[in-house]
């Protein structure tokens, strides 16, 4: 608890002055000889259970006098509604939500949830007079910020909207750990959010370990600060596809977009759907009856002669501004490239055919063959997929390959052949090659595979890759370590593995598509629907377009693209990866938006949150925006009418027992 | 020489000089008296005509009637007897107590005609008073002191050597430890040969179930009975405003009270108690007298002697 004039506290002891004055008395007692003890003692045994309760009772409500008239000088602080804790931490840890679903508006005050927020912290740092020290954590790439005592939250750059995702657990588990560095004694952890579930990913397995540090901090005392979901109507746009379509005499811009309400009551009405690309602009009657209408393949026509650009689809104002924009980019399909490194003439043929045939007509493919000795030439600008069938690369080539995934490129690793005896000692992403083994096709039978995501995914009909039908009659084990297994044969070997990877995609397969070591290529398909599927996304990031989520980029790879969307231009470089925006580099275009969790409107229940945080102290406070509650207030009106509650009590305990009402005796009335 | 006695006022005898002790049932006493007996007698009071029959004193034939009716009746007369009287004083702790004058303005504001004497030494004047009273017409006095280890007895005798003798005892009574009177009116009960009048001067503050037995007994006996219920108005009422320590006179252990806390229970037992008293006297008949420390002694026994000179007495 905080007090303004806590030397006022040095005076608790007197609060145990009515117990030395009880016991005085005791000893006070004015002693009289009396004879009519027997009618004393029953009176007093009659009356002994309740006096007894009624004494101590006296007693307490005396010593609640005193201890509230001392609180009340003191002039205490509370935290939170109807809370008497208050904050006696000397520093504070403030973790703030500024993702774009905390932009949640009142329609009478104009504030955010986010922004309530941060008045709200404020207003509590003031009333405590600035003593704390202050540390500020808003997303887990930056660096905690150490506020200076007379700089506001709301004065801070940091403390501003932006498009990214809160990462919850890690802003905790980060927090946690700068209070496990630096040693801190007594802490306020403030946590701010809307407890929106993408932002607090309860599957997180940072969770245990927060708990961990909770429990073994009993000083660290963690405060949520909730601001739930609202009444107000609210859309959130969504564009999931933007293909330029051209032919000889005309172009047209395909979009697939979709329009979901995230609160409000569901009821039917029609939105103003804006669609704006460069100066010309489209306005779209949507309907929205249900929680979300989807329109696909919607026809903007545009100028023949552009190739390609950047748009955004924009909702009417509602009560969260920041979802009500969306960024797209479109461009010609761009040509997809693919490069095979490989020394088996046998292996690269059929790798080759399985990545020369393509199902899209509209988009090109290239593919390049190299052998090991090449490879002092290799470049790997504008290579979708990597296929590389040889001992592991060192060095240079290593940090090539390592590049290509950074930008969003994929590379497929296969054994380097048994007959060539290299298989080398080097590793990649965690993995290297172990020896090779004949095996018996029965027990590497592949029974169970991922089927949901990646490579081996069912197909766009529902229908499962043959996966099991697959026959290996030679595998070169995986030495891994932290990859994820997309296959596993029957006795838990690995048949395809994808490393952790950020950004782009990296697998291992442990056979290779010849007749001595699979049905890979007799198959086909497995391995048709593999290579075309990581051609596919690895093309994604290398071609024209690229869709990124807002803060999945590092600064320093947007210094060089110009900003081509009419939005606000004066954020500054370092914070522009956090801001929905979309940008040029020569012909290359990205857009950068909010993630596709942002528009969910589910939030994390109470019982979940408390499990969540439980083992430590832990509070949680609701808050809504329009509330003018301030966190810390002063409470010393509560104390002194809970001592003017005491005083009252005690006296009308103390009141004497209706003396002047009982009915006294006469001497003389005794009978004849 | 006589020994002064401190609880002996003369403005109390001085008042009482002039008044008689009457008994308000027929007595069986040893000598001629002024109190009505169940026998016949020689007073001047006719009481019956009766058949002689062998054996009767032929002077007492009522000739005049045996000349006129040619038969033999006795003429009988009313007997005057004394009166044995025996006091039965209380002498246990709780008589020690002395009213508080300060908190005795309480109640009835009548402070000045408060004695200041405890219950005891009131007893003592009562019982002397009385008993110089009563032999100075004739009767015969005793003492009974209930104590539970120094009881004293002194059977019923006339003459003022022998009030010397209780006067002289009632010196000596000191006030301690519990009260046994219901036992020590059994006894008694059991050592009166005959009628006689029994008074009782006590505080009362024994249990009334066995008070009751003793009184019952008495009465069976055909003993007139007195009660002098000396309590005081504090005792009664508990009029103090502030928790007290208050010390048993009996020798118990002492208790911490808040008169203003019990006040009502101590009340409501008293209430009880009185009327149970009441109940019990009304039922034997017994002569009930209350006596507070702030009534005039003098006023009480003179009352209490004109009434009982105003009661019709029974043969």
């Amino acid at each position: 608890m905080m007090f303004l004039q806590p030397w006022v506290l040095f005076g608790l002891p007197i609060v145990l002055l009515p117990i030395a004055i009880h016991l005085l008395n005791q000893r006070r007692h004015r002693p009289i000889d009396w004879g009519a003890m027997h009618f004393l003692r029953q009176a007093s045994r009659m009356h002994q259970g309740a006096a007894r309760i009624r004494y101590w009772l006296i007693l307490l409500l005396r010593l609640l006098a005193v201890a509230c008239v001392l609180f009340f000088m003191s002039r205490p602080l509370a935290t939170g509604w109807l809370s008497l804790v208050g904050n006696s931490a000397s520093r504070v840890i403030v973790i703030l939500d500024c993702s774009p679903s905390m932009e949640m508006t009142d329609a009478l005050n104009g504030r955010s949830k986010r922004a309530s927020a941060i008045a709200k912290l404020d207003a509590m740092f003031e009333a405590q007079g600035n003593r704390s020290e202050r540390i500020l954590f808003v997303s887990p790439d930056q660096p905690p910020v150490i506020l200076p005592s007379n700089v506001k939250l709301a004065d801070l750059a940091e403390t501003q909207s932006t498009d990214v995702s809160a990462k919850i657990p890690e802003l905790v588990s980060l927090a946690m750990r700068y209070i496990q560095a630096e040693g801190l004694g007594p802490t306020e952890v403030w946590c701010c959010s809307d407890l929106q579930a993408n932002d607090w990913d309860t599957q997180s397995g940072l969770w245990s370990t927060i708990r961990e540090t909770l429990a073994a901090f009993p000083f660290v005392r963690l405060t949520l600060l909730s601001y739930a979901e609202r009444e107000q109507f609210n859309a959130a746009v969504r564009v999931q596809r933007a293909v330029l379509k051209q032919t000889d005499r005309s172009s047209e811009l395909l979009l697939d977009f979709s329009v979901q309400q995230t609160s409000g009551n569901l009821v039917p009405r029609v939105l103003p759907v804006t669609i704006q690309i460069g100066e010309s602009r489209v306005v779209v009657e949507l309907e929205l009856s249900g929680r979300e209408v989807v329109r696909n393949g919607f026809v903007v026509p545009i100028d023949s002669s552009i190739d390609s650009g950047a748009g955004t689809i924009e909702l009417p104002s509602d009560a969260n501004a920041a979802d009500n924009r969306f960024h797209f980019a479109f461009s010609k399909p761009a040509t997809m490239r693919s490069l095979i490194v490989s020394d088996n003439e046998k292996v690269s043929t059929v790798l080759q055919i399985m990545t020369k045939t393509s199902t899209s007509k509209q988009q090109p493919i290239e593919c390049e063959l190299v052998s090991t000795q090449g490879l002092a030439n290799l470049k790997l600008d504008d290579v979708g997929l990597l296929i590389w069938q040889a001992p592991l690369p060192e060095g240079a080539t290593a940090e090539q390959i390592k590049q290509l995934v950074a930008t969003g490129g994929a590379v497929l690793f296969f054994p380097p052949s048994p007959e060539s005896n290299a298989k080398g000692d080097a590793e990649m992403y965690g993995m290297r090659w172990l020896d090779w083994s004949d095996v018996d096709s029965q027990d590497y039978a592949i029974q169970r595979w991922r089927k949901d995501a990646d490579l081996l995914r069912n197909a766009e009909s529902g229908e499962v890759l043959p996966v099991n039908e697959l026959l290996v009659r030679r595998v070169c084990a995986i030495g891994e370590k932290g990859t994820t297994t997309l296959a596993a044969f029957s006795n838990g070997a690995s048949f395809l593995n994808k490393a952790a990877v950020d950004v782009g995609a990296v697998y291992f397969c442990s056979t290779l598509p010849t007749a001595e070591s699979s049905n890979l290529a007799d198959n086909g398909v497995v391995l048709y629907a593999m290579i075309q599927r990581a051609l596919a996304e690895g093309s994604s990031s290398v071609g024209g377009v690229n869709n990124v989520v807002a803060g999945g980029i590092a600064p320093a790879d947007l210094e060089t693209w110009e900003r081509v969307d009419l939005g606000d231009k004066t954020i500054v470089a370092a914070d522009r990866p956090q801001h929905a925006a979309a940008y040029r580099l020569g012909k290359r275009l990205l857009a950068i938006n909010r993630s596709a969790g942002e528009d969910d409107p589910t939030e994390v229940d109470k019982k979940t949150l408390q499990s969540l945080v439980a083992g430590g102290s832990t509070r949680v406070l609701s808050d809504q925006i329009e509330s003018d509650n301030n966190l810390t207030r002063e409470v010393w009106r509560w104390f002194a009418f809970a001592a003017v509650l005491a005083l009252l009590a005690e006296a009308f305990l103390t009141l004497p027992n209706k003396l002047g009402t009982s009915k006294a005796f006469a001497i003389g009335s005794g009978p004849r | 020489m006589t020994k002064p006695r401190s609880f002996l006022d003369p403005k109390i005898i001085a008042k009482l000089a002039h008044q008689t002790l009457e008994s308000r049932r027929a007595m069986i006493g040893s000598v001629s008296g002024r109190h009505s007996s169940p026998m016949r007698g020689s007073s001047l009071e006719f009481a019956q005509y009766r058949k002689y029959v062998p054996g009767d004193d032929t002077r007492r034939l009522d000739w005049r009637v045996w000349g006129r009716s040619d038969r033999s009746y006795i003429k009988e007369f009313e007997a005057d007897t004394n009166l044995r009287m025996c006091f039965a004083v209380d002498a246990s702790g709780s008589m020690n107590y002395c009213a508080n004058s300060e908190v005795g303005t309480l109640n009835n504001g009548n402070a000045e005609n408060h004695s200041g004497h405890s219950k005891l030494h009131r007893a003592k004047t009562i019982a002397g008073s009385l008993a110089w009273l009563a032999v100075k017409q004739g009767d015969a006095v005793g003492l009974s002191t209930s104590h539970p280890t120094n009881g004293k007895d002194i059977p019923p005798r006339r003459g003022a050597r022998h009030l010397r003798l209780v006067l002289d005892q009632l010196d000596l009574i000191k006030g301690e430890g519990d009260c046994d009177l219901p036992s020590r009116l059994h006894t008694l009960a059991e050592r009166i040969p005959r009628r006689g009048l029994v008074v009782i001067v006590s505080d009362l503050f024994v249990d009334l179930e066995e008070l009751s037995r003793s009184l019952k007994h008495l009465r069976h006996r055909k003993h007139d009975l007195v009660i002098f219920h000396l309590i005081d108005a504090e005792e009664l009422n508990l009029p103090f405003g502030q928790p007290m320590k208050f010390v048993d006179l009996e020798g118990g252990l002492p208790l911490l009270a808040d008169p203003v806390v019990i006040l009502n229970n101590y009340q409501r037992i008293v209430g009880d108690y009185l009327s149970q008293l009441k109940e019990t006297v009304s039922k034997l008949e017994i002569d009930y007298r209350r006596v507070g420390s702030d009534q005039n002694l003098a006023d009480v026994l003179s009352s209490f002697l004109a009434a009982r000179a105003g009661s019709r007495k029974r043969r």
